[in-house]
């Protein structure tokens, strides 16, 4: 898919299929997805647990378990097909280096054994040549710019508080100085004082670095303070994608509004009563005819249990998937 | 119905203390939900393990229904450990990824006892996963934690403490995973095990909005103290802190237009390193006196069950 309002991309995802193969079929996580991220620009990317964002990240960074399978598509980061890549190339000159990853499960890059700093300056000389000195003062930096007291450094991953694991891990994927970040809910352990701190100085690089960010999270209201644009997805799909303003403002699609309605509201707790968007996401081996969303959503109309949404654009920076959208 | 005492937690590492729980007394009644939030780091874990004897104390108690939790003993310290579960922080870490989800159910069925024969068991974990929204649970059952994405492995978390039935459940940010679709479902459930069932939740959680909606009482803790508790509406309507003053108005808000203003909020930066004897707080207190870098304030009540540790009030 052609977006003709990406002007300066960084990252760019095209009719990405990943399916993941079981005993009775696959499993269709990631399913025609394309997007792209600009340079210095933040994505933010949102949807139902289970919904393939996790799938997306793997595949973008070839971590994805053996049952996996990229059926189709590409991934181009600074014009380079980095699917196609020699896969020792790919993690000695770009993962970490240029583009780095802070996975959903932080123990997939924190190992047990190894001391917090011992880890972190393993990193740095797998990748640079300085000295031992100069990547400790590095590394000290890089903790103080999460908060994490520098004691722990000197600390296995067990002996650190969940979110004191998930900064540790913020702070290697900026050790290398990356042009690009994506992280997959690396602040859902964090207080919102410490996510701020985190986020300003994310943003300060992104800015002074033109540095850009793919952030998934199940926080929108974040994602509505971070983001320059905003990817939702449903059951492996892009249902709605565009400036963040728009997708705000002007949500389009019944699935995007409602994970909008149910944002709580700290100061309307006594009046406005949490929502869940009823029944459940449909199974991804045997996913409904027509549009995914149609068993679950208010408007479904007889077109939308037949034919499948293309995404499409609306006006602007605005694209939904949702036939009652193009009917207008 | 769980109550601490003084309660201190203090880990050696290497040559530094940390002192991850230094001196709570929080109150758990029957039939209540209990929020605890609090800066990363606070000790709001390590006080949720202790309380369900998963850690040693450094001092103090902890009281189940008046009974020291340290000192239990054969029949009694089976029932307290089925009556009382634990929902861990991290789902990765909480569950054996060789088992079966199903099995890592089971599990605790089987320890306890709780099913006359296989039939029952299956069942009971059937149940349990649809309660949570992990459908068709039959395909769920059968799955192995890696073929999971991180908010099923944590509703698998859930569903396993569920299971046992227990009349206390600590709950290590149980939520933090799901989207706000299925968190209020998540939500709804452990409301209905209270004003059904009648059971005790500790709800150790970073997302104030929505402990605002099913906690009847609130406790902050910063760097291992309470600095503030309460009932929900004066904790969320009038803090008194101002450390969960700042907490409170560093929520963002789902309106793009305050893009600037998540990072405009009081997130001050220590002037200077904590001296050891004030108040933890007073580094990155905008408020901050003499008297506060002197001595620690204690927890003292405001009003109505309102206690707040700051010279302020
Ligand atoms: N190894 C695997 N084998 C089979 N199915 C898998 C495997 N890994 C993930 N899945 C399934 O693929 C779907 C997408 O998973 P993914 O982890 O990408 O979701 P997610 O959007 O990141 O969800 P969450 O928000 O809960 O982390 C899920 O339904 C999951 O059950
Ligand atoms: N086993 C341990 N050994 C040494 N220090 C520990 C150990 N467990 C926890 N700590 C320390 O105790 C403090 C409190 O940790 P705890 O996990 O209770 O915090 P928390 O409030 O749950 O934080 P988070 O919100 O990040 O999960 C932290 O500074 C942590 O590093
Ligand atoms: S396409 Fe139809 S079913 Fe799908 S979201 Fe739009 S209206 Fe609902
Ligand atoms: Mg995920
Ligand atoms: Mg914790």
């Amino acid at each position: 898919m052609i977006f003709e309002e990406s002007t300066d991309v960084i990252l760019k995802v095209d009719s990405l299929r990943t399916y993941y193969k079981t005993k009775r079929g696959s499993v269709k996580a990631v399913d025609d997805v394309s997007l792209f991220v600009d340079r210095a620009k933040v994505l933010g990317v949102a949807g139902e647990s289970g919904c393939g964002k996790s799938t997306l990240v793997s595949t973008i960074f070839r971590v994805l378990p053996r049952n996996a399978q990229v059926v189709s598509g590409e991934v181009k980061f600074k014009g380079q097909d980095i699917l196609s890549m020699d896969l020792k190339t790919f993690r000695k000159t770009i993962v970490w280096k240029d583009i780095a990853y802070i996975p959903q499960a932080s123990m997939d890059v924190l190992d047990p054994v190894y001391k917090v700093k011992d880890q972190m300056m393993e990193t740095i000389m797998e990748h640079e040549d300085v000295s031992k000195a100069e990547a400790m003062e590095r590394i000290y930096k890089a903790l103080e710019s999460v908060g994490v007291p520098p004691e722990k450094a000197d600390m296995f991953p067990h002996e650190l508080s969940g979110g004191q694991r998930q900064r540790v891990v913020i702070a290697m994927a900026l050790l290398l100085n990356p042009s690009m970040v994506v992280s997959d809910e690396a602040t859902t352990a964090l207080d919102v004082i410490t996510q701020a701190k985190i986020l300003k100085m994310m943003k300060d690089l992104q800015e002074s670095r033109k540095f850009s960010m793919m952030f998934v999270t199940h926080d929108l209201a974040l994602l509505a303070n971070i983001s320059d644009s905003v990817l939702i997805m449903y059951a492996g799909k892009v249902v709605e994608f565009g400036d963040v303003e728009k997708i705000f403002r002007n949500p389009l699609h019944p699935y995007t509004r409602a994970l909008i309605d149910a944002i709580p509201d700290l100061r309307l707790r006594k009046k406005k009563k949490l929502v869940s968007v009823p029944g459940y996401p449909p199974d991804l081996e045997n996913p409904p005819k027509g549009c995914r969303f149609a068993p679950r959503c208010p408007i479904a109309m007889p077109i939308c249990r037949e034919k499948e949404p293309e995404l499409t654009k609306v006006e602007g920076f605005h694209y939904v998937a949702c036939h009652a959208v193009s009917r207008k | 119905m769980i109550e601490t005492q003084n309660l201190k937690v203090y880990f050696k590492s290497r040559d530094v203390v940390v002192k991850a729980v230094d001196g709570v007394n929080i109150k758990i009644k029957e039939k209540e939900i209990v929020g605890l939030v609090g800066e990363s780091g606070s000790g709001k874990t390590t006080l949720g393990r202790t309380i369900l004897n998963l850690q040693r104390p450094t001092a103090g108690k902890v009281l189940w229904n008046g009974k020291d939790v340290s000192k239990l003993k054969g029949k009694e310290e089976k029932e307290f450990r089925r009556q009382n579960q634990i929902i861990f922080q991290n789902p990765y870490e909480a569950v054996d990824i060789r088992m079966k989800v199903y099995d890592i159910i089971a599990e605790g069925i089987r320890v306890h006892k709780l099913a006359k024969n296989e039939k029952e068991e299956r069942e009971m974990v059937m149940n349990a996963l649809r309660e949570v929204g992990l459908t068709p649970e039959e395909e769920y059952a059968n799955s192995l934690p890696n073929q999971l994405s991180g908010g099923q492995l944590q509703r698998v978390a859930i569903a396993r403490a569920l299971v046992l039935d227990p009349s206390f459940i600590v709950a290590d940010e149980p939520v933090s995973m799901l989207d706000m679709s299925i968190r209020a479902g998540i939500l709804d459930i452990f409301q209905k095990l209270k004003e059904e069932k009648g059971k005790s939740v500790l709800m150790i959680t970073h997302d104030i909005s929505t402990i605002g909606y099913i906690a009847s009482n609130i406790y902050v803790m910063y760097q291992g103290k309470v600095i503030e508790s309460g009932p929900t509406d004066e904790v969320l309507d009038h803090p008194l802190h101002p450390y969960t003053k700042a907490l409170i108005s560093a929520v963002p808000l789902p309106d793009p237009s305050g893009r600037s203003t998540l990072f405009s909020t009081e997130v001050r930066e220590e002037v200077e390193p904590y001296n050891g004897k004030g108040c933890r707080y007073y580094p990155r207190c905008p408020f901050a006196m003499n008297v506060c870098k002197e001595k620690e304030p204690e927890l003292t009540g405001e009003s109505n069950d309102h206690y707040v540790a700051c010279f302020l009030y």
